[in-house]
This record gives C-alpha cells, structure tokens and sequence, in this order.
C-alpha cells in the first residue's frame, strides 16, 4: 500500500490536491466563523450591577 | 445626532496613498512596466524558441530560473515568519511593518512558482507534475508544502486586513465605485462587534502559531530538492537548517528594503522609526552571525573530508571560476552588513538600507553558488561544464523582479501598507500602560 502510494503516477498529485482542499476548507470554514459573530445586542454602558455585584443587561441595541 | 468624524493622523497619512496617485509613482511603474515588458517578450521567445536561447544544457539543467526559485521562496519568508514570531512573542514594535512583511510573503510566492514554469520551457508543461508526479519525488513535497504555505500566507495576510477593510468601506465613501464594492466584499461583514474582534485574534493567534513550523518545512522541503539527489555538495545533512537560516536571513533584508522605500515615499517616518530599524538591525545582525556560522560548517566539513567528487566542485568555489562569486557572496553576507549594524549609529534607515541591499545580493548569489557549480563538475562521466545565462534568462529575471515590485505597490494602492487597527491597539495599550505606571508611582508615593 506504501509502496503504491508512493511510486505510482498521478496518486501523488491527488495527495498534494487533497492536503490543499483540506486546508483550504478549514481556512474558509474560520472565515465563515469569524463572520458569523453575533452583532453587539447591549451597549457595554447599559448594564447595570446589582447590589451582590451581579451585572445585569441593560435594554436597546447599540446604534 | 452624532458627532462627525474626525480622522486620526494616521488614518489620514495611510490612506492618504489610496486617495492619491503622485507623478513619482507613475514614473516608478512606467519603468518597471518596461521591465518587466522587456522580460515578458524574453518569456515569449523561449517559448517559441525553447530552452536552446537559455545558457542551460546537459550537465547543467539547472541554473537562474531555480536560483531565483530558491531567492524568491526565501525572502517569503520575510513577512510570515517575522510577522507571526513577532505577534508570538507579543513585541509591540511589530505593528506598523507587519502588513508590508506579509505582502512580501504573498507575492514572493507568487513570483517563486512562476520560476519553476519558466524553468519547465513549455507553459503547458506545469500540469505534468499533475498528470505523472509521483509522491516518492521530492518535487511533490514541495507542491504539497509550498500550496499550503501559500493558503496559509493568503490568509493570514487577509485576517488582519479585515478590519482596515471595514474602515474603508465605511469611510472612503468617495472612492470610485470598483473600490467600494471590493472594500464591501472583501471586508465580509466585519461589524466590529466585542465577539467579532475576540474570534479574529484567536484566528490571527491561530494561524500566527501555524504558520511557523509551515515556513520551516518548506524552506526545508526546497533544501531537499537539492539534498535528496547525490550530488556533490548537494547532499548534505546541514542543507535544510542552512536554507532555513538563509530565508529568514534574506527575507528580513527584503523587509528593510521594501519598508524604507515606502516609509520615505508615503511619509510614515512617526510610525516606523528607531525601535523598527534598531531592532530589526539587531536581528538581521544575528542572522548574519547565524549564516556564517552554517557557510563555515558546510564548507570546513566538506573541505576537510576531501573527498573526491566533491573537491572539484568546492575548489571552483573558493579558488576556480566561481571564486569571484563566492568570495562577493561571503563580502555582502557577512563583512558589510557587520561594518554597518554592529554599532548603533549604523542601524539607521540609510545604514540598514545599505546593509539590506548587500545582504539581498548576497543571498542571490548564494542560492548561485549552491545550484549551479555543482552542475558543472559532474560526476557521472561527463566533461565538467560552462554555464553563462543568457540576455534571454537575464530579461526573465529582470522581468520577474520588476512584476514582485509592480505587484507590491499596486496592492498598496489599493490596501493600506500600515495595519491602522493594530498600530492603534498599539496606542492604546501604551497610553494605558503609562497611565498604570503613574498611577503606581503616585499610590506608592
């Protein structure tokens, strides 16, 4: 299996092809995640803290 | 009803270039569009002529075409390896020259491929390897590890250009409509949100982390193409760190030269100044040691042993008809950028311009002295040979670099050459650092 893995031609293309698509879909796949973060729902100064100091969200969305 | 917004110095002088095309960048890229048309007309002309019109032939298959390969795959080293190192390492000074290094990167790999399909003769010959290749040959090593370089280099230029992108698309409202729709596009829904900016530094970190040992394995992958075969002076164990040690060496030279040209023409002397030269000097100062240090090894342990095959080809090195070469090699390499960086008077933008210069020339020169005498000393019978490139291969060469330098400039044209986002993260962290510091000062008081 090694050996016609290594030795054979054209497989050895379809290697090279095959790591590129991997690392090309991963590097899409973190563009995709990045772009996917949710927009700012509450303005940092909205929230307010109870007295045991538990921050709680304030309303509205940020401009 | 907000305030209008303000633009900040340095939004106005980094985008000031995009807004602005001056009669000296016309007058660059008219000279370097000759160039480069004077190397696309060569091109033509082997193709139709093919390789006879080149000084390469039987023994010598390979001469300027795979030493350019090797030059432009080691000065795309420059920006990945320096940017992400630095970004590890969290050294601050980094921020304002860390866009230029990774579009070194990019387009130095760009123009290396393209050496190996000028080298092949035939356009249609690249989908050879494709078509034959065999996964046993080291030429498919490097497909594999430069294609993943380049994937990865694409990227990690793109990431940290995001939010510049975002800034364009919201602010140069004026730009002519290409413009707008590319700064659309290409900033990919960037809104800036707290979640947004904490997932792209992860990705940055991710990839910065990634993208060290990548660069290694291909510089070492080239180094194999040469240290796989039996060659004298090819095969050796030291080939691969030693190539290693020469891209970083050569690409941070490509760094300075490229950083003060555009920090002299777009005027970015606030931003990239003493720290950059200063201790960029002192790492191409090492590098220099580094290089010295491998040259010496390779060739004392070669010398020494004696053996045979492989005295022929280090006495034309160092004594016979590539003396000349190897001698200006070691001068640019080692002898002038130690006069000039050792002292700190001399890490100055001229100084390491001067230095860089050198070492630039210098590393070509390596990468000629190890392709190329070897060639000419076969040792399977043949009569040892001449090699003299041709107005052909030298117009290629011309050619090649001219398009690296239109490419460079024309991307920043389009993008900015400083990263704004970073370089004011930068302010920030430092504006509250010495804020931290006083405050420390005054409660310890």
């Amino acid at each position: 299996m090694g050996h016609w893995l290594m030795d054979t031609p054209g497989v050895g293309s379809i290697i090279v092809l095959g790591v590129g698509a991997c690392v090309l879909a991963a590097y899409i796949a973190m563009l995709r995640w990045i772009k996917g973060a949710p927009p700012e729902s509450v303005p940092i100064e909205a929230r307010a803290q109870d007295e045991d100091g538990t921050a709680t969200e304030g309303g509205g969305e940020e401009a | 009803m907000g305030e209008p917004y303000r633009e900040s110095e340095l939004e106005r002088t980094v985008l000031n270039p995009l807004r602005h095309t001056t009669m000296q960048f016309y007058l660059v890229m008219g000279i370097l569009a000759l160039v480069f048309l004077w190397g696309a007309v060569a091109l033509v002309r082997q193709w139709v002529l093919g390789l006879g019109v080149t000084g390469l032939s039987r023994p010598v298959y390979w001469g300027i075409y795979l030493t350019n390969f090797v030059f432009f795959i080691g000065i795309s080293h420059a920006g990945t390896l320096i940017s992400a190192i630095l970004r590890v390492t969290q050294a601050e000074w980094r921020r304002p020259i860390t866009r230029i290094a990774e579009a070194i990167t990019f387009f130095a790999l760009v123009m290396g491929l393209l050496q190996i399909w000028f080298d092949m003769g035939r356009p249609e010959r690249f989908l050879y390897p494709f078509i034959w290749g065999r996964f046993m040959s080291p030429f498919l090593w490097d497909f594999t590890c430069i294609g993943v370089y380049f994937l990865s280099s694409t990227l990690y230029l793109y990431l940290p250009l995001m939010p510049d992108l975002a800034r364009m698309r919201d602010r140069m409202t004026d730009a002519p409509r290409w413009r707008r729709w590319l700064y659309r596009t290409m900033s990919y829904g960037w809104h800036s949100s707290h979640e947004q900016k904490r997932r792209l530094e992860i990705a940055i970190g991710i990839m910065a982390i990634l993208i060290i040992p990548i660069a290694v394995s291909v510089h070492t992958v080239v180094s194999w193409i040469f240290g796989m075969t039996m060659q004298p002076m090819w095969h050796s164990t030291i080939l691969g760190p030693y190539f290693v040690v020469g891209a970083i060496y050569s690409g941070i030279a490509m760094l300075f030269i490229f950083m003060t040209l555009i920090r002299k023409a777009w005027h970015f002397e606030k931003w990239i100044g003493e720290k950059q030269y200063n201790y960029l000097g002192l790492l191409l100062l090492v590098m220099s040691a580094f290089w010295g240090y491998f040259t010496l090894a390779e060739y004392l342990t070669t010398g020494y042993a004696s053996l045979v095959h492989e005295t022929h080809v280090i006495q034309a090195k160092l004594t016979g008809e590539y003396a000349p070469w190897f001698w200006t090699m070691v001068a640019c390499n080692l002898i002038i950028p130690f006069a000039i960086l050792l002292w700190r008077r001399g890490r100055t933008p001229t100084g390491t311009f001067i230095a860089a210069v050198s070492v630039a020339a210098g590393m070509w020169i390596e990468r000629f002295t190890i392709v190329v005498p070897t060639l000419t000393q076969p040792s399977l019978g043949f009569e040892p040979a001449i090699y003299t490139p041709t107005i052909t291969e030298v117009a290629i060469t011309a050619g090649s670099l001219a398009l690296f330098a239109m490419l460079f400039l024309l991307f920043f044209k389009v993008f900015p050459a400083i990263s704004i986002w970073e370089v004011e993260e930068g302010e920030e962290i430092e504006h509250i650092r010495r804020k931290a510091e006083k405050l420390a000062v005054q409660s310890s008081g």
